[in-house]
């Protein structure tokens, strides 16, 4: 798991499950909560709510929500959506 | 009645990780359910989103985005976001700060009052918040940033 200085932890069992999770894993995870955060800075910068996102996607409001709750697993196909739909670039590939 | 007591499972800079403990018990409810689900095959990717989202939060906050309320308008019962939602862990988000973790399991009803074992780990957290807000209010325990004082030790009843 990723420690640092400032980081205590008092529960062996807490820190078995930390230990539990492989790089790819905890990878993905970060890759996807990345995703998540720049759409939901870029609604707040943007003034608009998830409500709008949904429309301005064609998506539900329920399927919108998921794209904010932790472990979901953005594909490309969802990502180019979102990136259409708010006119910005949510990932970019170093050339 | 049960006798419950808080005990800290993780500290950083910025935010504490507490869960409750029933007395007689070795092990708090969270770690109940890291015990119940960490080999179980069909929850595993929510069971290791949940651990990866607690790690997340212990690095930036337990900002309430994070959550879905749960329990009442008036307590701080929540649910971490998880996307599959199958698998459940109950929370008491004091503040972006103070997270106290409790027990949780499989969802396969609408609403957790539908389950009488999901909806007992709600009651436990419902009524230790209760008690947890009356001993700020008589000055036995202090809540300051992301420590709480006055807790390691003290009892306190559940019905």
């Amino acid at each position: 798991m990723k420690t640092d200085n400032h980081t205590k932890i008092y529960s062996p069992i807490l820190k078995e499950a930390y230990d539990s999770i492989t790089p790819q894993e905890r990878a993905s995870f970060e890759l996807n909560f990345s995703i998540s955060e720049k759409i939901y800075k870029t609604l707040n910068e943007k003034g608009l709510s998830k409500r709008d996102l949904a429309r301005l996607t064609g998506k539900k409001e329920s399927e919108v929500s998921r794209w904010f709750a932790f472990g979901h697993n953005f594909t490309c196909k969802t990502i180019a959506l979102i990136q259409l739909a708010l006119g910005v670039s949510i990932i970019e590939i170093a050339h | 009645m049960k006798e419950v007591s808080i005990k800290t499972l993780e500290q950083t800079d910025n935010v504490s990780l507490y869960s409750i403990c029933f007395e007689g018990n070795a092990v708090s409810e969270f770690e109940k359910f890291v015990q119940k689900f960490k080999d179980d095959a069909t929850l595993n990717t929510d069971y290791k989103n949940i651990i990866l989202a607690l790690e997340k939060i212990m690095a930036v906050g337990a900002l309430e985005r994070f959550f879905r309320p749960e329990g009442k308008m008036s307590d701080h019962v929540a649910a971490l976001s998880i996307d599959s939602r199958k698998l459940r862990l109950y929370c008491l988000r004091i503040s972006d700060q103070i997270l106290i973790v409790g027990n949780g399991g499989r969802k396969e009803t609408r609403t957790y009052e539908e389950n009488s074992e999901l909806s007992g780990y709600v009651m436990n957290l419902q009524e230790f918040d209760k008690l947890l807000e009356e001993a700020q209010k008589d000055g036995s325990v202090t809540i300051e940033k992301n420590v709480i004082t006055g807790i390691e030790g003290k009892v306190f009843q559940l019905s």
